[in-house]
């Protein structure tokens, strides 16, 4: 990684601002793995010509 | 019409309340044991109780109020009433109101008598602590307590209509009636609370300080009864079969 | 990538989820390691990339939701489709306002020393939306045909979010010593934040279209299914002749 990627890196309360960002990717993650299992389920039952979007 | 069917369903309401002495032989006792824990959790000799009286006793209108819109409903569901009233023709507004109308009567007694409960028991003016400020009952202060009860009342039971007719019926009913009315009422309960202190001179308030509250009390009465009589409409309308 | 054989994925979909990918860890890179930290915030103005975009978001989300749930309502737009955008709305604007409140604690422990602060109305307002929509999608769990679901849980919506300005006018007012909020001091505004802000905004928005679209998909496949499930079970009780005369759908029937 090049220095100026690292100039900054936060030196003041580092737990709390990395479990933000923990939070908020594991969140999104959770979201996004929630509706593409569902997707997955339910298009195996539909059959690929009756999908409503396509 | 509108105002017809008001009178109409608030009449049968507050016949049928009158006729099981529900409100009279279980709310109130409710609202007085609440109280009583209250006093027995917030020591009253060290005058925590005389400084929380405000909001106690508007947390217990809330809870009082959660149970009488529950009762409200549950002589609708009982034998499909609410669906003979809805295929009456009568006016959805009408029915709102009235429903309304009579939850709010109830209130009123029950919040009169719990007034006078509170400051009867919880000592508001601090004489058996020996903490309380230099304080009077004047004219202005029973008027604005009086005026307040009655200012944030509509509101309170349009609210309760509006979500016992919502819940109505399903199974889910005790447990999310609380959960959908308490948070939407939070404006009533600040501005009683802050009527309250006025009124008993609490915090260094004024009674004059009061009246502003008395506003967002009107204010919020004026938003909830005018948004529940649009929505019951749609609420209650007849399902399409 | 070519088109798998099953799920809700399209090409659209799949160019706007990598985007949100990448838009993330991009804005973690940023946020983390290449932005100075901030003259008056210092390091913690670096939860504010999250903070911000996430509040601005939930707000999208549930107006989103509440528009779609007028639409319902009225009879003349009256359409399934409403119905299934406020449901799918709602439940992004509950996870946005939960980051929202959760990195917003954390920020306060290190600004105000404290998680919570009951005299900040935007605090204590955001709580009461949060409790407000989880209100709201315990309405969805409710027995009752579909319109009937719909119809209740547009008028929770409707209401949640008028009340939602009455309750925060209302805190603002009952805490006379309301402190000036932090977000509006001069100092933290600067050209870094503005970028970060507008990147995560950005960022949010990507993936709560993505996620939109995924979401309405899925029900509109659940409402397919069900359709057919109820069909099938019909036909069968016929054919046992249970119900001889089972000709009216139920309102549940979708199509």
């Amino acid at each position: 990684m090049s220095a100026a990627l690292l100039a900054y890196v936060p030196t003041e309360d580092v737990g709390m601002i990395v479990a933000a960002y923990t939070l908020v990717g594991v969140a999104g993650a959770g979201l996004a793995w929630r509706v593409l299992r569902k997707g997955r389920r339910l298009t195996r039952r539909v059959p690929k010509e009756e999908w409503p979007w396509t | 019409m509108i105002w017809r069917t008001a009178r109409l369903v608030a009449a049968k309401d507050l016949r049928i309340e009158w006729r099981s002495r529900v409100a009279l032989a279980q709310v109130l006792p409710f609202a007085i044991v609440t109280l009583t824990l209250f006093a027995f959790a917030l020591n009253p000799a060290g005058g925590l109780l005389r400084a929380a009286t405000p909001g106690l006793y508007w947390v217990t209108i809330l809870l009082i109020l959660v149970l009488a819109a529950q009762r409200a409903f549950v002589v609708e569901t009982a034998d499909g009433a609410l669906d003979a009233l809805r295929l009456s023709g009568l006016p959805p507004a009408g029915i709102f109101l009235g429903k309304a109308w009579a939850l709010a009567v109830q209130l009123w007694l029950l919040e009169a008598v719990l007034a006078v409960g509170v400051i009867v028991l919880y000592d508001p003016t601090g004489k058996i602590a020996g903490t309380g400020p230099a304080f009077s009952w004047t004219v202005e202060r029973a008027v604005l307590l009086v005026i307040a009860g009655l200012a944030a009342t509509p509101g309170l039971a349009a609210v309760g209509t509006l979500h016992g007719a919502l819940a109505a019926g399903s199974r889910a009913r005790d447990t999310l009636l609380p959960l959908l009315v308490l948070p939407i009422v939070v404006p009533a309960l600040l501005g009683g609370v802050r009527t309250f202190e006025a009124v008993l001179a609490l915090n260094k308030r004024s009674a004059s300080e009061g009246w502003p509250w008395v506003g967002l009390l009107l204010g919020f009465s004026l938003v909830a009864v005018v948004v529940g009589t649009l929505a019951f409409g749609p609420l209650i309308e007849e399902d399409p079969s | 990538m070519t088109s798998s054989r099953t799920g809700t994925g399209t090409g659209a979909t799949r160019v706007l989820g990598l985007a949100t990918l990448a838009m993330f860890v991009a804005l973690l890179a940023f946020g983390l390691f290449n932005s100075p930290a901030d003259a008056v915030q210092r390091d913690s103005v670096r939860i504010l990339y999250l903070h911000v975009p996430a509040a601005e978001m939930a707000y999208v989300a549930f107006i989103v939701a509440a528009v779609s749930s007028a639409a319902y309502l009225w009879k003349r737009t009256r359409s399934r489709a409403w119905d299934r955008v406020a449901n799918a709305s709602v439940e992004l604007g509950v996870v946005f306002t939960g980051i929202t409140l959760a990195t917003g604690m954390m920020w306060g422990r290190i600004s105000w020393g404290v998680y919570w602060d009951w005299a900040d109305a935007r605090l204590v307002s955001t709580l009461l939306l949060f409790v407000m929509f989880l209100g709201y999608l315990a309405v969805r769990r409710l027995d009752g045909n579909d319109d009937q679901r719909a119809r209740r849980s547009a008028v929770v919506c409707l209401v949640a979010i008028l009340d939602v300005p009455l309750v925060h006018y209302s805190v603002e007012w009952f805490q006379t010593t309301h402190p000036v909020s932090s977000l509006e001091t001069p100092g933290a505004i600067d050209g870094t934040f503005r970028f970060l802000h507008f990147w995560g905004l950005v960022t949010f928005l990507l993936g709560y279209v993505w996620l939109m679209m995924h979401a309405n998909r899925i029900a509109m496949l659940e409402d397919k299914v069900a359709g057919e499930d109820l069909a099938v079970a019909i036909a069968e009780r016929q054919r046992e002749g249970v119900v001889p005369g089972a000709t009216h759908g139920t309102a549940g029937v979708a199509g």
